[in-house]
């Protein structure tokens, strides 16, 4: 075990392998706030790269409805239940010092002491069951409409009755998070599993793959998938051609694009980017960077269960109606602040919200020109308090990797009233 | 009767309660968003008394239709437009 930092639970902690960084980050961001679920993200994923025999019930990104749903199912609650297991065993707990330090132990430290049913020791983890796999959207909001009583024609006799929330639900998209410390990779018995140098992104060598599972046991967020007709194990590769900038429909100039989930995006609610490292593995200061802007300067998103330890680089920006209890657990001790960050936006944060999928190619740099004051609003923080904003119409133009101009646009969303000489022309 | 657990169920989990959480709060923040989106006042009210909108569909249940009417009138008079032609200096 090595001694590595990982920032996001604010202290050093082991790992199997020595810390080694990529010169850019894979990393994106998700507005939790504004997702329907509507599983365009998904689909575009699986037309894509999991339409083959043996990945039928394979999803590389999918988006559950928490607090009930989960793919595989219960991936969270069981991770959790495992670790607390640990933690009273070890006579430990998991929790959050003041100063955002996490006091319990990572997934890579519970294992010490812990044997798995599979014999597994390096992560903490489990192997979900076949069945487990089968329905991504169990949980999801559905009509029951199997319920429904037809007359004599097939008419339905009876109106539809949608199942009732008792409490809160939310969209949770949830893809690989290229993690800096993978789980999967620690636990490869045949170093199958490697991190790009040049973007982080976490890949299996099909060839060197024997399918014994042990990355599917140890990833926390079960984004490592078994084909059971090539008998190796499989992941989300994050679009790498496209992050290659390899894609000359798209891209002509050759820079990068963001991953097909990213860009199919009709919600807005994602946004990608490839973050400068520095050496020691922590982000490089870039305020220009959108992605540096929201994660690192203004903390409005944060990582998805950054207590198991393998600092994840796929960051949310949390439901502002869930409780706080839950979410704390979910994304660790800066939701509160997140909230409220997202609730009552800097300038700079209104305007990068404006650039969520708003282009193909990956932003590597912001800028704001200033507009006018348009509207000041009412506003009520996470501790029911309320403050006034003033929203200004600036614009936001993103830069692709070769300093272009590829995107600009208005905090005001510009409007188009066609001519009535078209009425009814469509 | 008592239905047996069923994992294949999939409404099984749905009968599970997650403590916490604030139903006004929750209303209150559901229209501000959906304001912010560019939501009209009267497609938000049809909204949220629509059971295809669980979320919203939800509190308006628990919290009635004045208390929603009075939440979505409060949101939406909470927002002052700035006179245009006087707005330059705002800068």
């Amino acid at each position: 075990m090595s001694k590595v930092y990982n920032w996001q639970i604010a202290r050093d902690m082991n790992y199997p392998y020595e810390g080694k960084y990529p010169e850019r980050q894979f990393a994106a961001v998700f507005n939790i706030n504004r997702c329907i679920a509507c599983q365009t993200c998904t689909m575009a994923c699986k037309s894509t790269w999991t339409f083959s025999k043996g990945q039928e019930l394979m999803w590389w990104n999918n988006v559950e409805t928490k607090p009930y749903g989960g793919y595989p199912q219960h991936w969270d609650i069981k991770l959790l239940n495992l670790m607390q297991k640990a933690h009273n065993r070890q006579d430990k707990t998991m929790t959050w010092s003041t100063d955002g330090e996490y006091n319990g132990m990572t997934i890579f430290e519970a294992a010490k002491k812990e044997k798995t049913k599979n014999g597994q020791s390096r992560v903490l983890g489990y192997l979900p069951e076949d069945s487990e796999w089968k329905k991504p959207n169990m949980g999801e909001d559905i009509s029951p409409t199997k319920k429904t009583k037809k007359d004599k024609m097939g008419f339905i006799t009876d109106p539809i009755k949608l199942p009732e929330h008792k409490s809160f639900f939310f969209y949770l998209q949830r893809l690989c998070n290229h993690c800096s410390y993978p789980a999967c990779l620690a636990a490869c018995p045949r170093k199958a599993i490697y991190k790009r140098d040049e973007d982080g992104v976490v890949l299996i060598d099909q060839e060197r793959c024997r399918g014994y599972r042990k990355c599917v046991e140890a990833c926390p967020y079960k984004k490592a998938m078994y084909n059971g007709q090539t008998k190796i194990s499989e992941k989300c590769i994050g679009c790498y051609p496209r992050l290659e900038g390899k894609d000359k429909h798209i891209t002509p100039d050759g820079v990068p694009v963001e991953t097909r989930c990213m860009s199919s995006c009709v919600g807005k609610i994602r946004m990608q980017g490839l973050v400068k490292m520095q050496k020691d593995g922590l982000w490089a200061k870039d305020t220009e960077n959108p992605l540096y802007w929201m994660v690192q300067k203004e903390k409005v998103a944060l990582p998805l269960y950054p207590q198991f330890g393998t600092e994840p680089n796929m960051f949310y920006i949390p439901p502002r109606w869930a409780p706080r209890a839950y979410l704390t657990q979910m994304f660790g001790p800066g939701v509160e602040q997140a909230i409220d960050k997202y609730t009552a936006p800097s300038r700079e944060l209104m305007a990068i919200l404006q650039l969520f999928r708003a282009q193909q190619e990956v932003i590597y740099k912001f800028k704001i020109k200033k507009g006018p004051r348009i509207y000041d609003k009412e506003i009520t923080l996470s501790d029911g308090s309320k403050t006034i904003l003033d929203i200004y119409n600036d614009t936001v133009i993103g830069y692709n990797e070769k300093g272009k101009e590829c995107v600009r646009t208005t905090v005001e969303e510009p409007m188009y009233e066609r001519p009535n000489k078209h009425f009814n022309s469509i | 009767m008592v239905k047996k657990y069923d994992k294949e169920d999939p409404l099984e989990m749905k009968v599970m309660e997650i403590p916490g959480g604030d139903i006004e709060h929750q209303a209150l923040v559901m229209a501000e968003e959906f304001r912010d989106m560019g939501t009209t006042k009267k497609e938000l009210i049809q909204m949220f008394s629509s059971p295809y909108y669980a979320g919203l569909y939800m509190t308006y249940v628990q919290l009635g239709k004045e208390n929603i009417e009075n939440i979505i009138c409060h949101v939406y008079n909470s927002i002052n437009m700035i006179d245009r032609s006087q707005n330059e200096q705002s800068i």
